[in-house]
């Protein structure tokens, strides 16, 4: 007891332990782990910090689909300085990602906030530290969104091309079909007599390469597309087209070498399907949509 | 008088900065009846461990179970992972967690110690336990960058190396420390009006510390010899002079001394690991997802801290389960309340240190 009276007494003529603040800032030491800066330059897109962070205060919204084109954003006020996105980044080293040693003042309701391009997109169109966690929620769902539309545009661009390869794998294979076809035909000839074989060869491709493509009873979504963009198809033949069931460039693109047959059969116009590359433009059309 | 009278204490109560709530039914000053209510901040921390977080980022998520042993929740987690993933971390990586893991102890026994002080109404007391303190939580800023959630442990190793300024601040600081705390000890030890409201308080005798299951230095100060420092070695514990505390005593004052010892022990070490570092690598590389299960038994300063984890080969965790210490020590705390002084009741609820966050998790 007597012990601690003393050193009580001695402490009451040192100096204080504590420090003044916030008339004296705390003291900031090496090392600290602190806001996290970005540079966009540096930035390769790997999305490897969006992934690690565990409160999900980083987070890229795809602003444009078709380029892949992201936009960094980062909330400050729900980061806790863990340090994980630093230590994925594969940037990092370069200055991609860094974690400075101080940290931003807390948020007040009427505290301004920093305009920092550094910080990302989001903090730097906000403006005001009111409902910053609503606006903040709002973007997290903005950037779920646009993810969800960047899924779905990759799917579209996958289905394109796998039914733009089974196309060519099926011109290919009629193609070599053919061409065998017609060896068999002149080998034949030496033998046999003409005019029989010749009717043969003739029926054979119409035989096989006839079928319905995906037909609709009506419009997707109730909105069909303006065929009539496509060069070739006038209002008439859109009607006809119509009539059998395909409404969109979607239908249109995906046929296959036997559909242009069942169109040159059904909607009779024959041939114009291949020569004026309908398929081609209904494809660029509904990239471009 | 044989009328009696309901007591509450918490769940806001200036004795403890935590929500727990004891309903105590005392005559005159004597304790009669306790009813305890320790689940006011469930957070849910289990689900979302295995629903909103990767397995490798749940450990940001467990050491936010409790603010002072964010590191042994963490660390417990992170050895079950490396067990079921098979990594080997280096010996380098193992002493910094060691020195980590012990810091941290130091910071949390000395407040603990301090608050009994506090609600014994020696203020000026509890002011030095604090400032002292002041020296381990400042290295344990320099080391990990953080005051208070250290994140240090990576799965595989660690985040941060000790640099040579490192190590001559650290041994700097901890010989101070330990100078200042053997100072501290001994006004606990002596200090007569302290004495007077902590000695023979609260006494758990050996049997009733067994039987009631206790852990930590509450078993520890009663005589009772656990500690999963002692068991497992997930930490080289062995090689840096580690010793296992007791008193015999089992009250107030005992369970103070537990932790001066401790906290001195612990300084020992750290400045043994400090200064026999081993060559190497901090973090070794990890490859795979956790299959399978396992259990993880670690010495958290409140006592032992138990980890059940599943892993089922995917990116997410199926089961982690926590069982904290102070959970273990309730029971006993109901016993103990039961025929003292309701005067009492503060320091025997702060000699078990409770950490209710954990609690409830
Ligand atoms: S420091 Fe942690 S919480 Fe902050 S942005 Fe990086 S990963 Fe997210
Ligand atoms: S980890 Fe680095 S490089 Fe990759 S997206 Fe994030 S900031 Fe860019």
């Amino acid at each position: 007891m007597v012990k601690m009276f003393i050193e009580s007494l001695k402490n009451l003529t040192q100096k204080p332990a504590t420090i003044g603040y916030p008339h004296t800032p705390s003291p900031s030491p090496k090392d600290y782990r602190g806001t996290i800066y970005y540079q966009e330059d540096l930035c390769i897109f790997c999305d490897l910090c969006e992934d690690v962070c565990p409160p999900g205060a980083i987070l890229f919204e795809i602003t444009n689909a078709a380029e892949n084109i992201r936009e960094y954003s980062y909330n400050p006020y729900l980061c806790i300085y863990c340090h994980a996105c630093v230590d994925v980044c594969p940037k990092a080293d370069e200055g991609c990602l860094v974690q400075a040693e101080t940290r931003l003042a807390p948020l007040g309701r009427d505290s301004t906030l920093p305009q920092d391009v550094k910080l990302g997109y989001f903090m730097a169109k906000v403006t005001e530290a009111k409902n910053l966690d609503r606006k903040w929620d709002a973007f997290e769902a903005r950037a779920a969104q646009s993810r969800d539309e960047m899924a779905e545009f990759k799917a579209e661009k996958k289905r394109l091309k796998q039914a733009a390869m089974k196309a060519k794998k099926e011109a290919d294979a009629k193609t070599k079909a053919e061409a065998e076809a017609k060896e068999e035909v002149q080998a034949e000839i030496t033998i046999e007599n003409n005019v029989e074989t010749k009717t043969e060869t003739k029926k054979e491709p119409t035989k096989i390469a006839s079928a319905m493509p995906q037909l609709l009873t009506e419009p997707k979504d109730g909105k069909k597309d303006d065929l009539t963009q496509i060069k070739g198809i006038a209002e008439k033949i859109e009607l006809i087209l119509n009539e059998k069931g395909i409404y969109h460039f979607q239908q249109i693109a995906l046929w296959t070498e036997e559909n242009i047959k069942w169109a040159d059969e059904n909607i009779s116009f024959v041939g114009r399907v291949k020569r004026e590359k309908w398929i081609e433009q209904a494809k660029e059309l509904l990239a471009k949509k | 008088m044989g009328s009696k009278i309901t007591v509450t204490f918490g769940s806001q109560h200036i004795a403890i900065p935590e929500p727990v709530s004891f309903v105590f039914e005392t005559e005159n000053e004597i304790i009669t009846k306790v009813d305890v209510d320790v689940g006011y901040v469930h957070r849910g921390i289990e689900q979302a461990a295995v629903s909103k977080f990767n397995f490798n980022n749940v450990q940001f998520l467990l050491a936010r179970v409790c603010g002072f042993c964010s590191i042994t929740h963490a660390g417990a987690y992170i050895h079950g992972v490396e067990q079921l993933l098979g990594v080997e971390t280096t010996r380098r990586a193992d002493y910094l967690r060691l020195i980590v893991t012990e810091l941290d102890r130091m910071h949390s026994h000395l407040l603990a110690n301090g608050h009994v002080a506090e609600v014994c109404g020696y203020e000026n007391l509890f002011m030095q336990v604090v400032k002292y303190r002041e020296n381990a939580t400042e290295i344990l800023e320099a080391i990990t960058g953080n005051r208070v959630q250290y994140d240090y442990y990576q799965i595989g190793g660690v985040s941060r190396d000790l640099s040579p300024e490192h190590i001559k601040m650290i041994n700097a600081k901890l010989v101070e420390l330990r100078k200042n705390v053997l100072k501290m000890r001994d006004f606990f030890e002596t200090d007569y009006t302290l004495g007077l409201k902590t000695r023979n308080v609260g006494t758990i005798t050996y049997d009733m510390a067994k039987e009631y299951n206790t852990a930590g230095p509450i078993a520890r100060a009663s005589g009772l010899r656990m500690d999963a420092r002692n068991e497992f070695d997930f930490l080289p514990y062995g090689e840096v002079g580690y010793v296992l505390q007791t008193r015999t005593e089992g009250d107030v004052w005992a369970r103070n001394m537990v932790r001066f010892d401790e906290v001195i022990n612990s300084i020992d070490m750290s400045l043994y690991a400090v200064n026999n570092l081993p060559e190497g690598d901090i973090k070794v590389k990890v490859k795979g997802k956790p299959k399978g299960e396992t259990f993880i038994r670690v010495e958290a300063p409140r006592g032992e801290c138990f980890y059940y984890i599943k892993g089922n080969g995917t990116k997410v965790m199926e089961r982690v389960r926590v069982r904290v210490p102070t959970y273990s020590n309730i029971p006993v705390l109901r016993e103990l309340f039961v025929g003292s002084l309701y005067s009492d009741a503060q320091p025997i609820v702060l000699s078990f240190d409770p950490c209710l966050s954990c609690t409830a998790r």
